[in-house]
């Protein structure tokens, strides 16, 4: 592991960058490397969350994180947060709406498809996208590519304002009133000040 | 560095100030920082060019935006058994309308309300999205199953462990296939796999659909089948129970023609609550629940002592002078008949004292209604339709009604005539590879044990065609139950949900609690799948499935295709055939090959290849049962294609058009004729009894029948059969126009439209009662009331409504879910929205069809919540 100090060289954006990719990886189904996703969480959240994220990792096997993940974003007996753009931005509680269609057409635009079974607004698949977004972006600054830079910063506001960050407070509100293990009702809490930090610092507040 | 400094280099309008108000303040840049650094493909990302994606990839085919204007792609609607071919908008992948596909000549353009319901069933949030597996070992009503997601590869080793198992032990009669609603690849899974595995348990939902309906016109013309009614040269309609603008069969293409076959036709509906072809009809006879039977010879009875029978089909006395006078017998001698047998035992032993003056006093209804519409009905002949819904037949002595409704079809000739009662057009698909090759002897002597589900014993005569030749589906439970004849210790179940749709649901808790591994293929997770072991998610017939279905209806039949037309949303497979593919092959990897061996003489029709996956054998299976209907060098009638793709492409072929008249005098009677005195249920019925040693008067009196001696093989009266001696209202249960056959209450367009069905509430499920009975039990409208029968309660809402008729309750099927979608239950998996009506419907049945009793089978306590 690189030290801090050397860490610290990365920009703002390049945190950004990894918290999206972080968060992304946290939405997935747990397994067996998921400890380490636990403990990158851990430091992301230190201070606030620090003590009662390393409580819950002592407390908290695997198979409890896979239940619990299984009721919130999966069911088929719960789907207690469901973890689809289109529940929050439309009517009648469907996958595969016309918002859905929109953020795909997002990827699209960028050279991307979605390349697993699912439904294309998923919470990680947005979150990966707007990874993608703030990478093309810390390219674009590497090469002193301001048109770039702006392009892409646009695109991730867009792309927060229509879509992530559109839904993201309800849906994670979802989570802490059903989550029964303190990891998920902790992801809550960081993805949602995450998501509201980055509406306000890119200008997406709706 | 400061983080006012750090967010200006990146151009960040928020200053720290802001950023230490808000409550993300403690979330910083070094948090993130620490975060990018105990990750470790971050510290890869630091110096790498390309980003790490794991759901996106690049994809540089896609060059151009959405394809915005879409392609209508032909499918087929498998939401009831009308079986309409239909047309799904594509758009970028995305299924966004339905409209008939107007190659059908069955339902050509037209579509009913719940087609479009199908749009969200496929995109339902709740649909089972990857195969599970219970975590929970204690199975009940109580018992969170705790799925868990896990790989295809491990839920199928399961599976072929657990067949392995069997196999092993020479126990393969202890295996079990329940099958629900399907398309006709359901022999791979459903008939092929049962047997080469090597068990006798292979049980269809049929009877807890319509058998009764079947028994009338196959003990009297000799179709075990349903029929399709002329309707635009219809000159009379007659439903009994049946509702067809909104349920039965053909429903899209009734809607479509009932304006003009009521200019013509008069029509008279026969149901004890105000369907809605009731509401459109000419006549409304809000008929006692089970009396229909004395309608239906009262009527006969009529037509005869008024002359008005169709002389040209049934013939005549021999002098032209009528003899029929009520109360009076006939000499055999003095008719003479045509095209029918026994019209005058028919008249002797069971019509001529069926005056319709007896029949008022049975049925609730006024004479001059009864004498009105059966005059009526027989000055129509030939163009005089009976149409026998599942309402008169589907009761506990049924079977006698579906004769007694159905033989006035003969009585005024409209069996197979213009303007009539017609069976199915003749078509050309071919059944699959036969299985006796791949049959060792494991499979064979497990084959030979008997069902689970008791047909043909005694008490369950199941008489399609011969004894023990129906199923007899709800009692299979008690066979489980009981373990009579066997244990059961491995079951699948697909698109089925017995634990809700079978009356007396609680047996089935308990009978799917019992087998030790349960495997559920389905699209949702239903009540059934609450009891099993491994879930298996499952295309969805109309937009995820390579399939057919054949159907008829407008004086033609057609064979249409259901097809994949849109990318699944999850991982799903298909039911009838990709699933059955991979078992097999996990078999084979265990040893026992003769599965998957079966399964590649499937071949493609085209290329001769065999398939080497699940979706490959998907197709070349469909391509080969409907090899004769697309090939032109296989051509046989109806519509002629170029090959598999121009079949494909449109989506549905079409019969010749209705033969008229074909049948008469070589109907698949024992007599050939269209038989009043049924020397084939006479025959059968004999069979039955020689079986077991006994008489026919024995099995009728185990079965719960009334008729003795000679009026069993006539088409006769039996009184309604009905539980709950002390309950206040007679349950009169009927179905919803947008039940999708039980698989649309998570759809929300189902509970905000549900007042489409004639006194229905939206978002309510509500028990109609006549305000002269809400009266009298002290319940006015919106009172939250329990429905109690000896067998079970439900609770809902009170409706005073006038379109029930006084004396029982009529309550829709369809509600009343505690799992299958956050829609479908209130408390999803403890508080059901709703009730469902059988959980106060007792399991008994129609015993000569081994139908399930849905109808005036049960007086209901109505109690105030």
């Amino acid at each position: 592991m690189q030290s801090l100090e050397s860490r610290s060289k990365l920009s703002n954006s390049e945190f950004r960058r990894d918290a999206y990719q972080l968060l992304s990886e946290c939405y997935y189904l747990p397994d067996a490397g998921f400890a380490n996703k636990v403990n990158d969480l851990d430091a992301l959240s230190e201070g606030m969350y620090a003590s009662v994220v390393k409580n819950c990792l002592k407390k908290e096997n695997l198979d409890s994180l896979i239940i619990d993940y299984t009721k919130l974003f999966i069911g088929p007996y719960g789907l207690l947060a469901p973890p689809y753009g289109s529940i929050y931005l439309e009517e009648n509680d469907r996958v595969m709406g016309n918002s859905t269609m929109d953020a795909r057409r997002s990827y699209i635009e960028e050279g991307l498809d979605i390349c697993l079974k699912d439904a294309p607004d998923h919470i990680a698949i947005e979150l990966e996208f707007m990874y993608f977004l703030v990478f093309k972006e810390i390219e674009a600054a590497k090469s002193d590519d301001y048109d770039s830079i702006l392009s892409y910063r646009e695109k991730q506001r867009v792309f927060l304002k229509n879509h992530l960050g559109a839904w993201a407070s309800d849906f994670t509100s979802k989570i802490k009133a059903s989550a029964q293990t303190e990891f998920y009702k902790n992801l809550a809490r960081i993805t949602k000040n995450f998501i509201d930090n980055e509406k306000r610092n890119l200008g997406a507040l709706i | 560095m400061t983080m006012r400094n750090e967010t200006k280099q990146s151009g960040n309008p928020i200053s720290e100030e802001e950023l230490m108000n808000s409550d993300i303040k403690k979330l910083n840049r070094r948090d993130f920082i620490k975060a990018a650094a105990a990750t470790g493909t971050a510290a890869v990302l630091a110096v790498s060019l390309t980003p790490t994606l794991k759901a996106l990839a690049a994809n540089n085919q896609i060059t151009s935006p959405a394809d915005e204007i879409g392609k209508w792609k032909p499918t087929t609607c498998q939401g009831c058994t009308s079986w309409c071919s239909k047309e799904v908008l594509v758009v970028d992948g995305r299924a966004i309308k339905v409209r008939g596909n107007a190659n059908s000549k069955v339902n050509g353009p037209a579509s009913c309300p719940r087609a479009h319901m199908a749009l969200q069933q496929v995109y339902d949030p709740d649909r089972i999205k990857t195969p599970m597996k219970r975590t929970n070992p204690k199975k009940g009503r109580n018992e969170d199953p705790g799925f868990i997601p896990i790989s295809w590869d491990e839920a199928l080793n399961t599976v072929a462990d657990k067949i392995m198992e069997l196999r092993n032990n020479q126990e393969t009669y202890k295996y079990m296939l329940m099958r629900g609603r399907y398309s006709y690849m359901r022999d791979i899974i459903y008939d092929r796999m049962t047997k080469i595995i090597g068990s006798p348990n292979n049980i269809s939902h049929s009877a807890i659909c319509a058998e009764a309906e079947k028994f009338g016109p196959y003990y009297t013309e000799g179709e075990w089948t349903y029929r399709q009614y002329d309707v635009l040269n219809a000159n009379y309609i007659l439903c009994w129970g049946a509702d067809p603008i909104s349920a039965n069969r053909q429903v899209s293409y009734y809607l479509s023609a009932w304006g003009d076959a009521s200019d013509r036709a008069t029509i008279a509906v026969i149901d004890p609550r105000l369907s809605a072809s009731a509401s459109k009809a000419d006549e409304w006879l809000p008929i006692k629940p089970g009396e229909d039977g004395a309608l239906a010879s009262a009527m006969a009875h009529v037509i005869l002592v008024e002359g008005l029978w169709y002389k040209d089909f049934v013939g005549d006395f021999t002098d032209g002078i009528n003899k029929f006078v009520a109360g009076q017998n006939v000499n055999e001698s003095d008719f003479e008949e045509i095209y029918t047998h026994g019209l005058v035992k028919w008249w002797n032993i069971e019509l001529k004292d069926k005056t319709p003056e007896w029949a008022a006093g049975k049925t609730g209804l006024p004479v001059d209604q009864i004498k009105r519409v059966a005059i009526g009905y027989g000055k129509a002949a030939p163009h005089a339709i009976s149409w026998v819904g599942g309402g008169p037949v589907m009761q506990v002595r049924g079977a006698y009604a579906s004769m007694a409704c159905h033989a006035l079809n003969g009585l005024v000739g409209a069996v197979d005539n213009i303007g009539g009662t017609l069976k199915a057009n003749k078509e050309y698909t071919q059944s699959f590879p036969g299985v006796d090759d791949y049959l060792d002897d494991i499979a064979k002597e497990g084959k030979s044990h008997k069902k689970i589900d008791h047909r043909g014993r005694l008490e369950f005569p199941a008489l399609n065609q011969k004894s023990g030749g129906g199923v007899v589906t709800n009692n299979a439970a008690d066979g489980i139950l009981n373990e009579d004849p066997n244990e059961i210790k491995v079951a699948i179940g697909y698109m089925n949900n017995h634990a809700f749709s079978c009356p007396q649901d609680e047996r089935w808790f308990r009978a799917l609690s019992k087998i030790p591994f349960v495997v559920h293929l389905t699209t949702n997770a239903s009540e059934f799948t609450w009891f099993s072991d491994i879930v298996l998610p499952s295309t969805h017939h109309m937009f995820e499935k390579w399939g057919y279905v054949k159907v008829h209806g407008n004086g033609y039949r057609h064979v249409t295709l259901n097809q994949p037309v849109i990318d699944p949303v999850w991982d799903v497979r298909t039911d009838e055939t990709e699933i059955p593919w991979l078992i097999a092959e996990k078999l084979a990897d265990r040893g026992f090959d003769n599965l998957l061996r079966h399964y590649k003489s499937y071949i493609d029709p085209e290329t001769g290849k065999e398939p080497t996956n699940g979706q490959e054998f998907a197709l070349y299976a469909l391509k080969h049962a409907t090899h004769k209907l697309w090939d032109p060098e296989e051509y046989q009638a109806g519509d002629k294609f170029n090959g598999w793709e121009d079949f494909r492409s449109t989506g549905v072929w079409n019969s010749a058009p209705y033969p008229f008249k074909k049948r008469w005098g070589a109907m698949k009677t024992d007599t050939e004729k269209f038989e009043f005195y049924s020397e084939t249920l006479k025959r059968v019925l004999g069979e039955h009894a020689e079986k077991h040693e006994t008489t026919t008067d024995e099995v009728l009196s185990v079965c719960n029948y009334q008729a003795r001696g000679e009026k069993a093989f006539v088409p006769h009266y039996e009184e309604p059969f009905t539980h709950g001696d002390s309950g206040d209202l007679v349950l009169v249960d009927y179905k919803s126009r947008l039940n999708r056959e039980g698989r649309s209450a998570n759809c929300s367009w189902y509970h905000e439209f549900k007042d489409l069905d004639p006194g229905d509430e939206s978002w309510d499920d509500v028990a109609k009662i006549n305000p002269i009975d809400g009266k009298k039990l002290g319940i006015e409208n919106g009172d939250r009331i329990k429905l109690v029968s000896p067998t079970g309660e439900l609770e809902c809402t009170a409706k005073l409504w006038e379109g029930t008729r006084p004396g029982t309750v009529a309550k829709c099927y369809g509600q009343g879910h505690w799992v299958y979608g956050k829609v479908a239950a209130k408390e999803f998996g403890i508080i059901p929205r709703g009730g469902n009506n059988n959980s106060i419907i007792p399991a008994d049945y129609d015993r000569l069809s081994g139908s399930t009793a849905y109808y005036g089978v049960v007086k209901v306590k109505v109690e105030k919540v």
